[in-house]
């Protein structure tokens, strides 16, 4: 049997979980909250198994909520379940030691299944936002690596558009002329197979290109 | 007894006994003048004590171009139906013309006979003598004082000559003193100005920062209301049709099941709504997690609604370090950038590029499309000068904003 603790800040909303969970014969719902504090003495007294989280609570925000709980109930694990459909949500909760995020406009399809899953201790994350999180960053290279025989002045080029410079800024710092840092600029991305200006800073950051040293004056 | 010498050199020229009664009476006039400091006023005075110092029917003033910057005939004497009939003052052909250029003053005992007359309009008062003088002082022409008809029917003397001149000196004085308040008055004024448009522009941005800040913080407030009570609602009624349509609740009635699961999907669609108006109005992200989790999803949003592909990058940046004010700003102005080229740019790609260097916050918008006019917002939304309002209200600046990047940097 599987032991599950609920906390959202709707009555009706909890009533409903609770009697979709109830429904189960191998789940038991064991107590509600409505706001964090009421979920930690909770967790303290009931050690629930999985406890099914909100992430807007009237007291402050459900991840800190789950820090909390795990920190009082360890072997407790925690299932998001929220209306914030953002990757920044389920990052930030599954730092706080979360294993399990579902939306609510999918509770009524996911629920169940993902409280077994973080009860038998697999992660869960909604579908699509497990896509949005396995998605590819920019191309990672090093200057040296492949594609990265970057000249002296394309390097000084891509370096001053990580910094936030114009074409016309960079032209003027390195004494050419605009068309020639737009040229070095076509070049760079064309070596680094690199499509757009957030590309070229995250390439200049991995490359250590905006490391202080790095700088110059 | 006093004694004024004529300035003129000439032949004519020797000591003069004048009356003390006509010296008192110019030096009453000269004092008159020394307290007057309004020009308007001034060369009233001017006029009307040459007539009464040179005991003359007529007098008037002529008035160089500078002066006040006005070119002005004032006279004293002539009854305003004539001075109607009339109508245009003198021109300075004739004996006006001549004095007006020349360093000395001229008398004339017959005006009609004299060769340098050129006549008199119609309908103009008969004038026979005439006394001209010029109203200067340090190498500085102000202009010169007519004056006719000698009361009498004398003509004008040495003695008149000389008490005119005195006057025309005393003019001078007055006249120069005149403007000189007035260029003072107008530099103070300009001062007061300055001063009163800074202030209100001061209390521009001080009321734009507070409806701004107002404006935010409702739709902040509208979007967490959407979250809590719409959303919440919704996905009550959610969980309740799943209770009425799981196994052991529902009935034999297939039909019910499948409507049961149509209302459930339209419920959820109804959430997706709900969240995408609360994402608009202000993304709960931007205050809760940060300012590159919320550009990440506006990106992600842009992209998916234009079909252009879109990305970003936020580098450096101290996510708690970044003031709120600085957050939603940022994200406005981006939000701006890419609505106008989502709508308008004809792009492809855009690029969204935050970095911090040196203590300086820039965000940089750029795409490769044709291009559009920057100064035509976008109904409902900011437009240039909304961006560059708000940003200057952080101490930030908008600029280059085309086709290929626009830029805000806040410092």
């Amino acid at each position: 049997m599987v032991r599950v603790a609920l906390c959202d800040d709707h009555g009706v909303v909890r009533s409903g979980l609770r009697r979709i969970l109830a429904a189960e014969p191998d789940l038991e719902v064991v107590g509600e909250a409505g706001t964090i504090s009421e979920a930690v003495g909770l967790a303290a007294a009931e050690r629930p198994d999985v406890f099914v989280m909100d992430l807007n609570l009237p007291d402050g925000s459900g991840i800190t909520a789950t820090a909390t709980v795990r920190k009082v109930s360890p072997a407790t694990r925690v299932l998001v379940l929220t209306v914030h459909d953002d990757v920044a949500y389920l990052r930030r909760a599954f730092e706080a030691g979360a294993d399990g995020y579902v939306l609510k406009e999918a509770a009524d399809v996911e629920l169940v299944h993902a409280v077994r899953q973080v009860a038998s201790g697999h992660q869960y994350v909604h579908p699509t936002l497990g896509a949005a999180l396995l998605a590819p960053d920019a191309p990672t290279a090093r200057l040296g690596g492949p594609g990265g025989d970057l000249s002296e002045r394309e390097v000084e080029v891509l370096r001053g558009i990580a910094l936030g410079s114009t074409n016309s800024e960079i032209a003027e710092r390195l004494y050419v002329s605009v068309r020639t840092v737009e040229t070095h600029r076509a070049h760079v991305q064309q070596k680094l197979n690199i499509r757009s200006r957030a590309q070229l800073v995250r390439f200049a950051r991995d490359a250590g290109l905006l490391d202080p040293e790095e700088q110059g004056p | 007894m006093s004694e004024i010498r004529a300035s003129r050199s000439s032949d004519e020229a020797k000591s003069l006994d004048i009356s003390p009664s006509r010296v008192q009476l110019l030096l009453d006039r000269a004092v008159e003048l020394a307290g007057e400091h309004d020009l308007d006023v001034v060369l009233r005075r001017i006029v009307e004590s040459a007539a009464v110092v040179a005991g003359a029917k007529y007098a008037a003033l002529g008035l160089n171009g500078g002066v006040g910057a006005r070119t002005t005939f004032i006279h004293h004497g002539m009854d305003a139906a004539t001075v109607e009939r009339l109508g245009e003052p003198p021109r300075g052909l004739g004996m006006l013309g001549q004095v007006a250029v020349a360093d000395a003053p001229i008398r004339s005992d017959d005006l009609g006979a004299d060769a340098r007359s050129c006549g008199f309009p119609t309908g103009h008062p008969p004038m026979r003598t005439f006394l001209g003088a010029p109203i200067a002082r340090g190498g500085r022409r102000f202009g010169s004082l007519y004056l006719t008809e000698k009361l009498g029917g004398a003509p004008f003397d040495l003695e008149d000559e000389a008490l005119v001149m005195a006057l025309a000196a005393f003019a001078a004085c007055a006249i120069e003193s005149a403007e000189l308040v007035a260029t003072e008055q107008a530099r103070l004024d300009a001062v007061a100005c300055r001063i009163a448009a800074e202030e209100r522009e001061r209390s521009r941005r001080d009321v734009l920062r507070a409806v701004i800040a107002a404006q935010e913080e409702e739709r902040a407030r509208v979007s967490r209301d959407l979250h809590d009570d719409i959303g919440q609602a919704l996905t009550s009624v959610m969980l309740g049709l799943r209770l009425i349509g799981v196994p052991a609740n529902a009935g034999a009635d297939e039909d019910a099941r499948v409507r049961i699961d149509e209302l459930g999907e339209l419920i959820a669609e109804a959430l997706r709504s709900t969240r995408r108006l609360a994402f608009e109005l202000r993304p709960s992200v931007l205050d809760d997690i940060g300012l590159a989790a919320a550009l990440q999803r506006l990106v992600d949003d842009v992209a998916e609604r234009s079909g252009m592909a879109v990305d970003a990058v936020v580098d450096g940046l101290p996510e708690h370090d970044v003031p709120s004010e600085v957050a939603t700003v940022v994200y406005r102005v981006v939000q701006e950038a890419l609505t106008n080229v989502a709508r308008h740019a004809e792009a492809s790609t855009a690029s969204v590029a935050v970095t911090v260097a040196s203590g300086r916050l820039r965000a940089v918008v750029e795409d490769d499309g044709a291009g559009f006019d920057p100064d035509r917002p976008v109904d409902g939304h900011l437009g240039l000068q909304g961006m560059k309002e708000r940003a200057e209200l952080i101490g930030g600046t908008v600029s280059d904003f085309t086709s290929r990047g626009s830029r805000t940097t806040v410092d």
